[in-house]
């Protein structure tokens, strides 16, 4: 299963990065890997949460980061807290992951934004970026991740009830 | 918190640090990349080449679909402006021919020109953090680090990691990339400014640190002043959109427009080297600066 989830993964970071750039040129693109990783880690716990994140995140800063570490980093952060939300909440019910993904999205652009401001270093416009990325990229994973959370649950859900504790063993 | 949590949580903080870290060694320029990432990108990228032309093809198919008459009517006249071209060329052969004797007669260089490679573009940063994207060259064919990127309309960026068969190109729009400019129009050798992201507005440049006393303006054409060793000088990076007064009120700054679309980006050169001789007749990538050459050499009194 793991090796079927992160393939699943790498395809989805071609799909975001070769794929969908000639057709939505200038749109901004939403990111499967961080929806993923909140709801696959809110259904798993926060070691493994934040393992998968950083996990997907190396790829990540391999394939489109000018250096190792700014995804690694903020999805490794993303997977432990998700993860720790789901200890906390029912899992059953959709609300609380889809409301966490919708919000994580914020937590995951402020932190690149902050990393991002520290390690570079130019004044990029706040207000630029939370009108014309923060705002449209959350609602854009606010929808997939209604989609994508019930295919994650009844995943758990199979794999639990085929014996295994979860679906990365 | 349990044992485990405190113990998850100084893993996590440990890893963390060690990510900053890495994010600040690895943010320096970097001659080469790790062996991890280059191994990951030679699997990756003939990957990320594939899904870009499926996207490519997808994207042509829904343009040809939405606008058919359009294509058909700019097909049509396409056909006619070929048509006139042709009548034109031997001419200008002839032409060019006569400024190549002339050239050599008045012993001016002849037209400089690039060794370029041409490359793909197979994929883009979809985060919108990082102006960067990636073509299907790396150092097996000769790719090194800070080749000047060009598009058919103008300067693009500069090579920023080489792998074995792809390479990043960090693009103009980046914030880490500055760019010694100067207008095309006037040419003043004193209006030289910088050219860098404008972070108030990502996607558009400015040229800052222009004279008080530059001769700028809306709809002049910046080109690269050939200062700093890795531009060469003379290539287009944009198009002036309004002009205006620093913070102190000492200097001038400019927005520009790129010359480039970066948001269509298919089909890109790799800078070489430059400075190469033409023979007439021979079709090279040509720029703006034989005329630079022409009139640097008139202000040394034409000696070349």
């Amino acid at each position: 299963m793991i090796i079927i989830l992160l393939v699943l993964f790498v395809f989805s970071l071609f799909i975001e990065g070769s794929f969908l750039f000639p057709l939505l040129p200038s749109a901004v693109i939403p990111d499967f890997l961080l929806i993923s990783t909140v709801c696959i880690a809110f259904l798993w716990d926060e070691k493994k949460g934040a393992l998968l994140g950083f996990a997907v995140g190396l790829i990540q800063d391999i394939l489109f980061s000018p250096a190792i570490g700014y995804f690694a980093l903020t999805k490794m952060l993303i997977g432990y807290l998700a993860g720790l939300m789901g200890k906390a909440i029912y899992r059953e019910q959709i609300i609380a992951p889809v409301f966490l993904t919708f919000m994580f999205t914020f937590f995951h652009e402020g932190a690149l934004y902050f990393l991002v401001e520290r390690f570079i270093g130019v004044g990029f416009s706040l207000r630029w970026i939370v009108r014309l990325l923060f705002i449209p990229k959350a609602f854009i994973h606010l929808v997939f991740a209604l989609l994508l959370y019930p295919l994650f649950y009844r995943a758990e859900q199979k794999k639990i009830a085929s014996g295994s504790h979860h679906i990365s063993s | 918190m349990s044992a485990n949590g405190r113990k998850t949580l100084i893993i996590l903080a440990i890893v963390a640090i060690v990510l900053l870290v890495s994010i600040s060694i690895t943010e320096d320029d970097r001659y080469k990349i790790t062996p991890l990432e280059d191994a990951v990108l030679v699997v990756f990228s003939p990957l990320q080449d594939i899904f870009m032309r499926m996207g490519k093809t997808v994207s042509t198919f829904f343009y040809t679909v939405t606008n058919y008459e359009e294509i058909l009517e700019e097909n049509n006249r396409l056909k006619e402006e070929l048509a006139e071209r042709q009548k034109h060329s031997s001419q200008l052969l002839e032409l060019q021919k006569e400024n190549y004797r002339l050239r050599q007669l008045l012993g001016f260089k002849s037209k400089t020109s690039f060794d370029l490679l041409p490359a793909e573009v197979i994929a883009r940063d979809p985060s919108n953090w990082f102006e960067v994207i990636t073509v299907n060259k790396g150092y097996n064919d000769g790719v090194e680090k800070d080749m000047p990127v060009v598009t058919s309309s103008g300067l693009l960026g500069k090579v920023s990691t080489v792998s074995r068969n792809s390479s990043q190109v960090m693009l103009l729009t980046d914030p880490r990339i500055a760019v010694s400019a100067l207008v095309q129009r006037s040419r003043e050798p004193g209006v030289v400014g910088i050219v860098e992201g404008y972070p108030e507005e990502p996607g558009y440049l400015q040229m800052r640190n222009i004279p008080p006393e530059g001769n700028i303006l809306p709809g002049d054409t910046i080109i690269s002043s050939g200062l700093g060793g890795v531009y060469p000088k003379g290539l287009v990076i944009g198009y002036v959109i309004e002009v205006g007064e620093d913070e102190y009120g000492l200097l001038q700054y400019a927005k520009l427009k790129t010359a480039a679309n970066f948001n269509r980006l298919e089909e890109v050169f790799l800078i070489r080297s430059v400075e190469k001789e033409i023979p007439p007749g021979e079709d090279l990538a040509s720029t703006g600066e034989d005329e630079e050459e022409k009139d640097d050499q008139l202000e040394d009194g034409g000696e070349s």
